[in-house]
């Protein structure tokens, strides 16, 4: 076997321009596959990631039918957040934070531009919203995150402490926080198409028109903390986010809640963490993966895959077409040495091995060469990051390609494969030349 | 029987070409004792490269019996044949046909590893027949860097350096100068002599049928002339 590889290495290197050719289109296949991999695995990472961890959170919680009634009768498929289902958050391996929303329908009034609106109110806290969605301050585009409830209570007391200690003067023009507070200068966070269209200001005021499950009207006067732009296709353009205690307590909902954005450990995946956390929480509430609530997106990085494989098996015919190119014309060149060699004692199980093997060492080099490029050019591309504008976004967004082991063995592994396939057929024409033919051959 | 190497019984082999029929040999009856040193003659298309390829298991008998020490080697099929090929028979071809890739002692080895020759033993061996055709100091240049008497010296030296029954050169001289060729014929009539391998020839040279101690004369596919020289 030795002997046998070793003429098939030296022979490789007998026409160095063709060896060279053909590695050099294994080079490029290999390259554009793995390479390609690497970008969509940053796109897809970071369309998973901000949607994650911006949006979603890795796992949702709903009331079945969540999804079909949440526009039309928000009230109807809300859940309780109690003790009992924070202990079975807790007692799931995996979770590690979670986030309880709100989701109702109002009206938004912004006062300066006389302008009234409808519009979906999400409330969250934001202490845990952030847990759950540790990217959501930064998409703030303007302004501020809104003050959580909980942080509210403590400025609240902080606040009134100070105005126990200090007494109030007329004479200052400032005035304690908690008064602002408590004066209804409750905040929200708009869309940047509802700001644009508001003409809006940072700090202006707005009055949200709400009807509580018992149809009546409430009113909320807030005004405009911030400018949250998720900055992924598809977003709506009618949202608003306020705190989620302060929209509880003007429509009496208790311990209600339209949805639980739950956030798991690195090392889990959401697909293998919905089965477990649906079976703590019972049937009662359904278990969604970031995914599953967002069917467009699944749909979107399917069709990146399906194009992607296409890409694959362009690129295998292209090698394949290059080395069987190659390898007939050395059969061809080399029938007279085929004859010698089975005039020697090869058999034809030799020339075939012999065959097979130089072309399985052309697919190696091109493919290795091609596979430390890639490896260096995505390490380094996934250390400084590449500025990509996504689909229906106007800002760049930075990707961190990234391509895993596994990938590029299966890709060197797919590169030896097309190689050896290609080689298979002059291979198999030289190893059944009849060796008086062969030999006859000039 | 087994006092000849190559024993030949009613042999013919045709052609076929388009619905052509070529004769290529008629009837052909021949036995080569050991250690014989003979020459297959005669114009081109006589039917003297078509005799060896058959003898060498190259090629198959239309009919007739084929005989290689013993061996009936139009019964074989080609693994068989490859491996008669390989323990019996030693080819030394007019090109040379050397591996280009394998220098002059990896060229005389590689038989003997295909063999399965432990790599001590053919190294040895290796340099000792290199050393005997007068290659010593050559053995580690490749074919495309020797001339072409080298080449054949190196393609003798892989013949019989597995010590088979039987060498069958086709026109060995066809490509040297006369001298290079007396050379080589004195290199091979010692070998015949010293390792006691059977030679069988093919040629038109003058010179190689001068060297034969047996004549074997071919014409339209057919033994006309088999002579014994002193």
């Amino acid at each position: 076997m030795w002997d046998l590889l070793r003429v098939a290495l030296r022979n490789v290197g007998r026409n160095k321009r063709r060896s060279l050719i053909t590695a050099i289109t294994v080079f490029i296949g290999v390259l554009v596959i793995a390479g390609t991999r690497g970008l969509l695995n940053g796109l897809q990472g970071e369309i998973r990631s901000a949607l994650t961890q911006k949006m979603h959170g890795d796992l949702q919680l709903h009331k079945a039918g969540y999804q079909d009634s949440i526009d039309a009768s928000p009230y109807k498929v809300m859940f309780r957040f109690d003790d009992a289902l924070q202990q079975k958050l807790r007692d799931t391996p995996g979770v590690v934070a979670w986030s309880p929303r709100l989701r109702v329908l109002g009206l938004l009034n912004h006062q300066k531009s006389q302008t009234t609106v409808p519009v979906m109110i999400q409330a969250f806290d934001s202490v845990a919203e952030t847990a759950v969605c540790p990217r959501l301050p930064a998409s703030i585009v303007q302004g501020g995150m809104l003050v959580s409830g909980t942080e509210r209570m403590e400025q609240v007391q902080r606040d009134d402490d100070l105005a126990e200690a200090q007494p109030f003067d007329p004479g200052k023009k400032t005035r304690p926080k908690s008064l602002l507070n408590t004066s209804g200068q409750h905040q929200i966070l708009v869309t940047p198409g509802l700001f644009r269209g508001f003409e809006a200001a940072i700090g202006d005021e707005v009055v949200l028109l709400l009807q509580d499950k018992n149809n009546m009207q409430q009113a909320v006067v807030a005004q405009i903390a911030g400018v949250l732009d998720y900055g992924l296709p598809n977003a709506q353009n009618r949202l608003i986010w306020m705190d989620a205690g302060t929209l509880a307590r003007t429509l009496s909902l208790g311990d209600e809640i339209s949805e639980l954005a739950i956030s798991i450990d690195k090392n889990a995946t959401a697909e293998d963490m919905k089965p477990l956390l649906q079976a703590r929480v019972g049937n009662t509430l359904v278990a969604e993966t970031y995914l599953d609530i967002t069917g467009f997106l699944r749909d979107a990085m399917t069709l990146q895959n399906v194009i992607f494989n296409a890409i694959v098996v362009i690129m295998f015919l292209i090698v394949v077409a290059a080395i069987v190119n190659t390898s007939l014309m050395t059969v061809m060149e080399r029938t007279r040495e085929i004859g010698t060699l089975m005039a020697l004692g090869y058999q034809r199980k030799h020339i075939l091995f012999l065959f097979l093997i130089e072309s399985a060492a052309i697919g190696l080099s091109g493919g290795v060469a091609a596979l430390i490029a890639v490896a260096a050019g995505i390490a380094y591309l996934g250390q400084t990051g590449m500025q990509f504008v996504l689909p229906g976004q106007t800002d760049a967004t930075v990707l961190h390609p990234y391509v895993s082991v596994l990938f590029l063995s299966m890709v060197l592994a797919l590169a030896l494969l097309s190689a050896v396939i290609a080689a298979f057929l002059p291979a198999y024409k030289a190893s059944h030349m009849r060796p008086v033919e062969a030999l006859s051959k000039s | 029987m087994t006092d000849h190497t190559v024993v030949l019984r009613n042999v013919s082999k045709i052609y076929r070409q388009n619905s052509l029929a070529v004769h290529a040999l008629t009837d052909i009856n021949l036995d080569i004792p050991k250690q014989d040193f003979a020459c297959l003659s005669g114009p081109s298309g006589s039917g003297k490269s078509t005799l060896l390829n058959l003898i060498g298991g190259l090629d198959k008998p239309s009919s007739g019996e084929i005989s290689v020490d013993g061996q009936r080697v139009d019964q074989l099929g080609k693994s068989e044949l490859a491996q008669l090929r390989l323990r019996k028979i030693g080819f030394v071809f007019q090109a040379y046909n050397l591996i280009p890739v394998l220098n002059a002692r990896e060229n005389v080895e590689f038989v003997m590893q295909l063999q399965g020759m432990a790599a001590d033993e053919r190294g040895d061996k290796a340099m000792q027949i290199l050393k005997e055709v007068g290659l010593e100091g050559l053995e580690n240049r490749r074919p495309g860097e020797l001339s072409g008497g080298q080449q054949q010296r190196v393609a003798v030296a892989r013949a019989i350096v597995s010590e088979p029954s039987l060498v069958l050169a086709d026109e060995p001289t066809a490509n040297l100068d006369s001298k290079t060729a007396t050379a080589l014929m004195e290199m091979l009539v010692h070998m015949n002599q010293e390792h006691h391998v059977t030679f069988i020839f093919s040629t038109h040279d003058k010179l190689v049928m001068d060297f034969s101690r047996r004549l074997i004369q071919l014409r339209d596919g057919k033994i006309v002339e088999d002579l014994r020289q002193s």
